[in-house]
């Protein structure tokens, strides 16, 4: 593999490639980025190409450098990951020491961060010196999810380089061509942060089982029935607390169709076996509580995420849903 | 050596590079050239401001072979032993990784030996906010007396950790962020004397995203180099930051006002293709909605100016907007901007709050001013001329309240404004004597009472209570409560003598007085306190003046109360 394989971040590649070209290459970058884009793949294929014997520009995959980063065998390409939940100030110092020995000849020394976010502010705060004023030819990549979590003295030492999420019509043709089915794939592709994590929804057992199911519950809130409090208990708990996730995600996208829908849009749908459902439940909806329904879609899911009784997170978001504006006002100020 | 970062290289090396902190160097520079300068200094202030360079800076003026003088040579074995960090006499010490207790020991013990080359020992101690508190007791000592020979510099981010007990043993300065036309006129000797061709647009995007730090503004500079050679243009700034031009922006904007939510989503679904995140165009739509706001409300601010006075589509913009709705605008951005850091879903959340800034829901209830370009003074104005034309040729005609159907406006709460008694011919003989001997204070007590009126008349006669529960008491006087119902069967229900009787029945034991109940349709309700406000504004007017001069003289008052004889002033 080398820079030119990493899938869908031709941006970032090329801004790579023109800076080993012309030797502009900073000692200290911020790959930051959703799940699943490739921040990490690139990351060791920069390492490869900094120190590779044969290409200037890229990786050849076949010196002896190559090899030896590949395999993770390399002493001059570090990788630090969280211990624990935390990447802890000894960790930082280790690798302070480490670097504070002269590097073999010619060699870049290459040290990779991942979730730099997860440092403790001590940590952080001893990588500072080290960021902006490195002893010998070194790159420090650090690897984040989360830019906003970084310290701001952190984010101004390093080049930062965004990693687009892979735009899902490029995930769903590339599900297709590996002879998924290609409605299913499309919704499994606005679903999933990569294409990694896509092809593994895809392999999930009875995701248009569940793609079904989350449309009929959704016709019952549109119709306000109390039926679809009564589909919270014997359908959507039965798939499984860690799917309760999906199901909101799918039930906000099948949202989105649906103000698409009534917004006249002409964007394809993501759903796009049910036009026949989406028509007449998009009739039943304005658009104010579309949006006010789908706030309160975020809300359950933000809420799923904390030690919360599941049930009554569901069963408030379907009134919430049902009742309109007026019901999620009435939260916010009880008097 | 490898390649060396912007930053690194144009590290300033005398006072006069370090800009937009004329407020520090002036009085550094001072009280070298006098000699005065005091044995422990603490820089505070912002990430990429400059004080570690001022320190280094510092240190080298006060070791300087040709000084000590207000800036160093940068020519004599000191300063250039300094510069390149070779001085032993000058320590420079990385607070946030030898943080303990026994760094600081080692410190003091070795403070006290006399410096081998130069006249003075500078510790710069950089990060010092994450020293733990006993590093921080132990160095207090040193601190306020340290040797002749010693000077300390301490350097930090967050001056709020550090004890005050440190603050008070140190000349504190405080760093400010950089000012965008000190940085761009920076931005333009760096690029002269590296021979980058640029342009001012160019230069213009990377100090807006360097967001005060000159720091984070060579970074970017940097990276715009590695993305296109020698010469940097606009698109390729916009291209590394991630950002979008105005122009895209504009005409976004343009059809958020015209409400067109779906040309508007196209647009974003077209940028979010282009690998653009939804996060980093939220933020740039405040930007733009900040400076129309700018713009609109002070136009005679040089930086939107600039800024903007090149292209005259941001004037028809602006214009097409009014403060409020730019603010209402603003709101609901930067609350999506909020909702993002944590959402999994950033691409929604932007989709809902276009479609939101379209639909012109209560929270940005001005846009509608927005479309129709007129100010929203002159538009609730005509609302309230257009109300009152329907209103008297209402009345002219029938005396009764109808029940015609209306708008459903949810009527704002009456006691913010106490029906006030007015003076204009009534719209109705019974709605108006009612009002006219209206107090909030009655209001306040039946609304209070209210719920166990229900519950009382509940217990009387169920059917009753389902009828009289969809009304709202709006006014009340001593003996009568006057209740607004949505829906014409209710009140008619409400009114027939039977049930009519249960109410007042219940209501007079509750308040202690025979109450008469009086209903009314909460249009008409509406109607009616709109067109009665209009002469409430005047007389409120008058009456406050009246008042406020009354109360200018509250002896005078005392007096009228009182008597003169009861009365005695004392100063």
């Amino acid at each position: 593999m080398s820079l030119n394989e990493v899938f869908g971040q031709q941006q970032v590649v090329q801004l790579l490639k023109r800076g080993l070209r012309t030797g502009r290459i900073a000692h200290a970058y911020c790959f930051a980025g959703p799940r699943g884009v490739g921040k990490t793949r690139t990351a060791q294929q920069l390492a490869k190409a900094l120190n590779c014997l044969n290409g200037k520009e890229d990786a050849c995959d076949e010196c002896i450098h190559c090899q030896r980063i590949d395999h993770g065998n390399d002493p001059g390409v570090m990788k630090v990951s969280p211990d624990g939940q935390t990447i802890k100030i000894d960790q930082v110092r280790a690798i302070q020491r480490a670097f504070s020995y002269s590097p073999p000849e010619n060699a870049t020394r290459v040290i990779m961060i991942e979730h730099a976010d997860a440092m403790t502010v001590q940590a952080a705060n001893s990588l500072l010196k080290f960021l902006e004023e490195p002893t010998s030819r070194m790159v420090a990549i650090l690897i984040t999810e989360n830019l906003h979590a970084l310290l701001p003295t952190i984010r101004s030492r390093c080049q930062l380089l965004r990693f687009p999420a892979l735009s899902p019509e490029r995930i769903a043709q590339y599900l297709k061509e590996e002879g998924y089915d290609p409605e299913t794939s499309r919704i499994a592709a606005h679903l999933a942060a990569g294409l990694d994590d896509a092809r593994g929804r895809m392999e999930e057992d009875e995701f248009a089982l569940l793609c079904e199911r989350v449309i009929k519950w959704s016709g019952e809130i549109a119709s306000g029935s109390s039926e679809a409090l009564v589909s919270v208990q014997t359908q959507i708990l039965e798939t499984g607390r860690e799917r309760l996730e999906t199901v909101l995600d799918l039930l906000l996208l099948w949202l989105r169709d649906l103000l698409n829908d009534r917004l006249g849009r002409e964007e394809q749908p993501v759903f796009a076996r049910w036009s026949e459902s989406r028509r007449r439940q998009s009739s039943r909806w304005t658009i104010d509580r579309l949006t006010d329904g789908m706030h309160a879609i975020i809300d359950a899911r933000r809420q799923l995420a904390g030690p919360v009784q599941a049930q009554a997170v569901l069963e408030r978001m379907v009134l919430v849903m049902q009742g309109g504006a007026v019901n999620a006002v009435s939260r916010r100020s009880p008097f | 050596m490898s390649y060396r970062a912007l930053y690194r290289v144009w590290r300033p090396q005398t006072f006069s590079d370090l800009i937009g902190q004329e407020h520090v160097t002036q009085t550094l520079k001072n009280a070298l050239s006098e000699g005065h300068f005091s044995h422990a200094y603490l820089f505070s202030g912002p990430r990429g401001t400059g004080k570690t360079s001022a320190a280094k800076i510092m240190a080298k003026a006060v070791n300087c072979l040709r000084g000590p003088a207000p800036e160093p040579c940068n020519d004599c074995e000191a300063c250039s032993k300094i510069t390149d960090a070779s001085l032993m006499d000058v320590v420079e010490i990385d607070a946030a990784s030898n943080r303990g207790v026994d760094e600081i020991r080692d410190l003091r013990d070795k403070v006290k030996y006399a410096p081998t080359e130069v006249r003075y020992k500078v510790y710069i101690v950089d990060e010092v906010h994450m020293l733990t508190a006993e590093a921080f007791n132990a160095l207090l000592k040193t601190l306020e007396e340290p040797p002749e020979h010693v000077i300390f510099i301490l350097a930090t981010t967050e001056p709020h950790k550090l004890p005050s007990t440190i603050i008070s043993r140190c000349q504190r300065f405080s760093f400010r962020r950089i000012a965008k036309n000190h940085m761009l006129a920076r931005l333009h000797v760096i690029c002269d004397a590296q021979g980058i061709e640029a342009d001012d647009s160019a230069l213009a995007a990377v100090v807006q995203a360097a967001d005060g730090g000159m720091r984070d503004a060579l970074s970017l500079l940097d990276q715009v180099l590695a993305f296109s050679k020698d010469r940097i243009d606009e698109s390729a700034v916009l291209a590394v930051t991630g950002s979008v031009s105005r122009q895209v922006l504009g005409d976004l904007l343009e059809s958020v006002v015209k409400r067109d939510a779906a040309t508007a989503l196209d647009r974003i679904g077209e940028l979010l293709e282009e690998g653009l995140e939804a996060e980093r165009l939220v933020q740039d739509l405040i930007h733009l909605c900040r400076d129309l706001l700018v713009m609109l409300a002070a136009p005679e601010l040089e930086e939107v100016k600039n800024r903007m006075s090149m292209d005259e589509r941001w004037t028809r913009l602006s214009e097409a907007g009014s403060v409020e709705s730019f603010h209402s605008v603003l709101d609901t951005l930067i609350r999506t901007q909020q909702q993002m850091k944590w959402a999994a879903h950033p691409r929604i959340l932007l989709e809902m709050a276009v479609v939101q800034l379209c639909q012109g829901d209560p929270s940005s209830a001005s846009s509608e001013e927005v479309s129709s370009g007129e100010q929203p003074d002159l538009l609730r104005l005509k609302k309230r001329v257009q109300q009152l034309e329907e209103r008297l040729a209402k009345w002219s005609g029938a005396a009764a309240p109808a029940s015609a159907p209306s708008p459903q406006v949810s009527p704002p709460s009456p006691q913010e404004r106490p029906s006030p008694p007015s003076a204009e011919p009534a719209p109705s003989p019974s709605l108006d004597r009612f009002l006219r001997q209206a107090s909030a204070e009655c209001l306040q007590r039946v609304r209070q009472q209210w719920p166990e009126v229900l519950s009382r008349v509940k217990e009387q006669k169920i059917t009753v209570h389902a009828w009289l529960i969809n009304g709202e008491p709006v006014a009340a006087t001593e003996n009568s409560v006057l209740v607004a119902f949505k829906n014409s069967i209710h009140r008619e229900t409400t009114e027939k003598e039977a049930n009519k009787s249960i109410i007042q029945q219940v209501m007079s034991r509750i308040f202690g007085s025979s109450q008469q109940l009086v209903t009314v349709m909460s249009s008409d309700w509406d109607r009616y306190k709109a067109s009665s406000e209009i002469s409430a504004t005047t007389d409120d007017a008058f009456e406050s003046r009246s008042e406020s001069e009354e109360k200018a003289d509250p002896v005078q008052r005392a007096v009228d109360w009182f008597g003169e004889e009861m009365i005695e002033v004392t100063d």
